[in-house]
């Protein structure tokens, strides 16, 4: 039976020949494990904190005009996103080592039915998981660097200066909900509280505390 | 639920406010996309003509002065442009929007005896809000009615200057021209109801700038018709093969206090898709047009070939046009 369930997943993972499907379950598995052993979310790591940080220097130092900086300014978003990649690399599961682990359970004749998918449950959840701190850091990241940018731009250039007040709005929303998402069944508060900026203008502050992890 | 044919968006390859020598075919606020359900994107529609491009620059960021004035004196006898930029975050059902620029302007030179210079140039920003409803409804073809409104705030500048080579002898640019500043709110509200069968048409009602509509000014060129009152139906019928999704359909728009019919804008379209890419071609009395809509999991490219004229008084001949659109997905 065990066989037969390794191939079935084979079959649908691997795609390949009925000869080559052993070896190539076995060069999964192993490449499955390396990328878990050597943390392979520090490659996105280092690319995106590069990306970040030529995007900033670029982006304060180079004064040749809107375009550039604009140009500039979506490398920070690129370096944002490949870090928002890495966070959920270093946070995901693997549901093929779980498979494996009770495909060699059922091998020795110890599996359990019940336990195989009370692990590929919590795989699924800690998939999802990850997908939402990802979505929840790299959105408060990219919230705070717009945010800074239309600061620093000029008082003149309305139009970017709007442009970057509604990503950096859009983006804190985006990451207050996964932050809820994620801490929202423990004691996670998010609040909103008006401010009076001038009689003319009013805002709003939000701010969400969450659990010490 | 079908709506993927919706004429609305196939005729001007999904933007919705920025054509300037043709139809101003609206998207429908009621539209639910099914997919991109949170996210963000950025739109951009410009009409590739280089020469137009660089007058509605001057015209819309430059104080306009005596020189670009008499440059378009000796520029062709008739130039229009129009661009378009948009960013929306959608959340579900609700979606928040932006509108840096959408700039519009024309120039005609007439009389030659006596040379005579109109000018007009739109440009506004926009913030708003979008949110849509489905109601369900239990009829043999649907299972739902969509419902949505637009809200936004919007500055306007306005532009114009009729003049002729006398007058512009003797004027300053500032006494030629006249710019009209406006802030203000407005709403737009959209009904669609879908079908699941292909001989039963969708429905689509969209009532647009229905708060402030702008009066009907009586000027020789006049771009204030993309933000006049108006309401547009349309009928569409869609057709799921292996093959692909043909689709057809019609509009007509009415504009004024009466709610007449404009006959320049009744619209037909034609529409094939097979995968990601989507060839269309559109027609109404003042615009002929094909194109092809390339769509990807994060971003969409389009282009659309037309032959059109801005009406019968002004251009007599048809001036064939590229527009190109873009959209990208995060």
């Amino acid at each position: 039976m065990c066989t037969c369930i390794q191939r079935f997943l084979c079959s649908l993972l691997v795609l390949g020949s009925a000869s080559g499907w052993a070896s190539s379950y076995d060069e999964m598995i192993a490449e499955e494990r390396h990328s878990f052993e050597t943390a392979s979310f520090a490659e996105d790591l280092a690319s995106g904190v590069a990306a970040l940080s030529i995007g900033l220097y670029g982006y304060y130092y180079d004064d040749r005009g809107v375009a550039l900086r604009v140009a500039y300014a979506a490398t920070q978003t690129i370096g944002v996103l490949l870090v928002g990649d890495a966070i959920y690399k270093a946070n995901r599961p693997s549901t093929l080592l779980v498979t494996e682990k009770h495909l060699s359970l059922f091998d020795r004749g110890q599996g359990d039915v019940a336990g195989f998918r009370r692990d590929l449950a919590g795989a699924y959840r800690m998939d999802k998981l990850a997908r939402q701190k990802k979505i929840a850091y790299s959105s408060a990241i990219l919230s705070a660097l717009y945010l800074v940018n239309a600061q620093n731009e000029a008082r003149e250039n309305t139009t970017i200066r709007n442009v970057y007040r509604f990503l950096a709005f859009n983006t804190a929303l985006v990451s207050a909900a996964s932050f809820y998402s994620i801490y929202g069944e423990s004691d996670a508060k998010i609040s909103l509280t008006p401010i009076l900026q001038s009689d003319e203008s009013i805002g709003v502050m939000a701010s969400i505390s969450l659990p010490w992890p | 639920m079908g709506l993927q044919s919706s004429l609305f968006e196939t005729q001007t390859l999904g933007v919705c406010v920025s054509m300037v020598a043709t139809t101003d075919h609206h998207c429908n606020p009621a539209y639910i996309p099914a997919e991109h359900k949170l996210g963000f994107s950025l739109e951009a529609n410009v009409k590739a003509e280089e020469q137009g491009y660089e007058t509605t620059r001057s015209l819309l960021f430059e104080t306009l002065t005596k020189d670009q004035l008499d440059s378009l004196f000796q520029e062709k006898d008739f130039l229009s442009y129009s661009g378009h930029l948009r960013l929306e975050a959608r959340y579900d059902t609700l979606s928040m929007w932006y509108v840096p620029v959408h700039a519009a302007a024309a120039t005609k030179i007439s009389n030659p005896s006596l040379p005579e210079l109109a000018l007009t140039a739109f440009k506004q920003s926009a913030f708003g809000v979008t949110a849509a409803h489905a109601f369900s409804l239990s009829l043999p073809w649907t299972s739902a009615v969509l419902v949505g409104t637009d809200f936004y705030r919007y500055d306007r500048t306005d532009i114009h200057v009729d003049t002729n080579i006398v007058e512009f002898a003797v004027k300053s640019a500032e006494d030629l021209t006249q710019e009209s500043d406006e802030e203000d709110f407005d709403v737009n509200i959209g009904a669609l109801l879908p079908s699941d069968r292909w001989y039963v048409p969708s429905v689509g009602l969209v009532g647009r700038h229905l708060a402030h509509g702008g009066p009907d000014e009586d000027r020789y060129l006049d771009l204030r018709y993309i933000v006049r009152r108006s309401l547009t139906a349309g009928l569409s019928w869609s057709y799921h093969h292996s093959s692909g999704v043909y689709s057809g359909g019609f509009k007509a728009l009415y504009r004024g206090p009466s709610w007449e019919l404009d006959r320049d804008e009744l619209g037909m379209a034609l529409s094939y898709k097979i995968g990601g890419l989507q060839s269309f071609a559109a027609m109404s009395p003042l615009s002929r047009g094909f194109g092809f809509l390339f769509s990807h999991a994060i971003y969409q490219v389009g282009i659309k070939y037309a032959s059109e004229k801005q009406d019968n008084l002004l251009q007599l001949e048809r001036k064939q046009h590229v527009y190109l659109y873009t959209k990208i997905f995060m």
